[in-house]
């Protein structure tokens, strides 16, 4: 685990590290990085090709047509949550 | 700027206080997302969803907000700096993008628990759950998680740079660097 983490309380290579010791802490990008950014990027990239094999739906339309509501009473729904006028004072705690 | 000891180690408490609240927060929406994905009585279909915008609004946004914030506080008043390390960069970009995903999602929620509101039982059971948002931003608090406690090493181009100017005395600051 030595090669990986920090010691507590290092926030750099240690004082009394050699040349190798500093080089080693510094040089290149870290393979961890390298692993981390190729994981998040296959990651992003499975998600661009299953919401595009989904027919590009994403966001409550998704619910909304397969629940059989249409675009108007989407919107009119919105007057229907917490943070219309009418309920702002319901909820408003004091 | 170097924090005082007592601010950095009040800091790092609401951190952690705000991060962890965030994951915990977000696995019981979670939970409420899987009970309306998978149940077909309209009661509990509808009440997770009003659930899951009440606290999605009121106790994760807020936590992830704070979170970001006293994170970033953390960052620039400690040695560690933001940019200085390859696992605080990856931190704050995770932590941003799940943010900024988090806000994008939300008004959808609130739409869809306004018509789990209004709409009738045969249209609520049809509704579904919220299952993908909340489960991949678990996964990924769970990985700025272990990138906090682990720490792994490496510096940036800026904090090679930033290393070679700092003056030899300045490596007992390090010893207080205890985030």
């Amino acid at each position: 685990m030595n090669d990986v983490e920090h010691q507590p309380g290092e926030a750099g290579p240690p004082a009394d590290s050699n040349l190798e010791g500093r080089i080693r802490w510094t040089a290149g990008v870290p393979r961890w990085v390298k692993v981390f950014v190729i994981t998040a990027l296959g990651l992003v990239l499975l998600m661009v090709v299953a919401m595009l094999l989904s027919g590009g739906r994403h966001g409550p339309g998704r619910h909304l047509s397969s629940a059989g509501f249409d675009a108007a009473l989407a919107s009119s729904s919105k007057a229907a949550s917490f943070f219309s006028a009418d309920d702002a004072s319901a909820l408003s705690w004091r | 700027m170097p924090m005082r000891p007592a601010l950095r180690r009040a800091t790092l408490a609401a951190h952690i206080v705000c991060s962890v609240g965030w994951l915990g927060a977000a696995g019981a929406y979670l939970a409420l997302g899987v009970a309306a994905e998978v149940n077909i009585q309209p009661q509990i279909v509808r009440a997770a969803w009003i659930g899951m915008e009440l606290s999605g609004w009121f106790v994760i946004v807020p936590l992830a907000c704070l979170a970001l914030l006293t994170g970033l506080v953390l960052s620039l008043g400690t040695p560690w700096g933001l940019f200085k390390h390859y696992w605080v960069v990856s931190a704050l970009v995770l932590t941003t993008l799940s943010l900024a995903v988090l806000l994008l999602h939300m008004p959808s929620v609130t739409i869809l628990a306004g018509l789990a509101r209004t709409a009738d039982d045969a249209a609520v059971r049809r509704l579904g759950g919220d299952v993908l948002h909340p489960a991949l931003g678990l996964l990924v608090l769970i990985v700025i998680t272990v990138l906090n406690v682990h720490k792994p090493r490496g510096l940036t181009p800026y904090g090679q740079h930033k290393q070679t100017k700092e003056p030899k005395g300045s490596t007992k600051n390090r010893a207080t660097a205890t985030r």
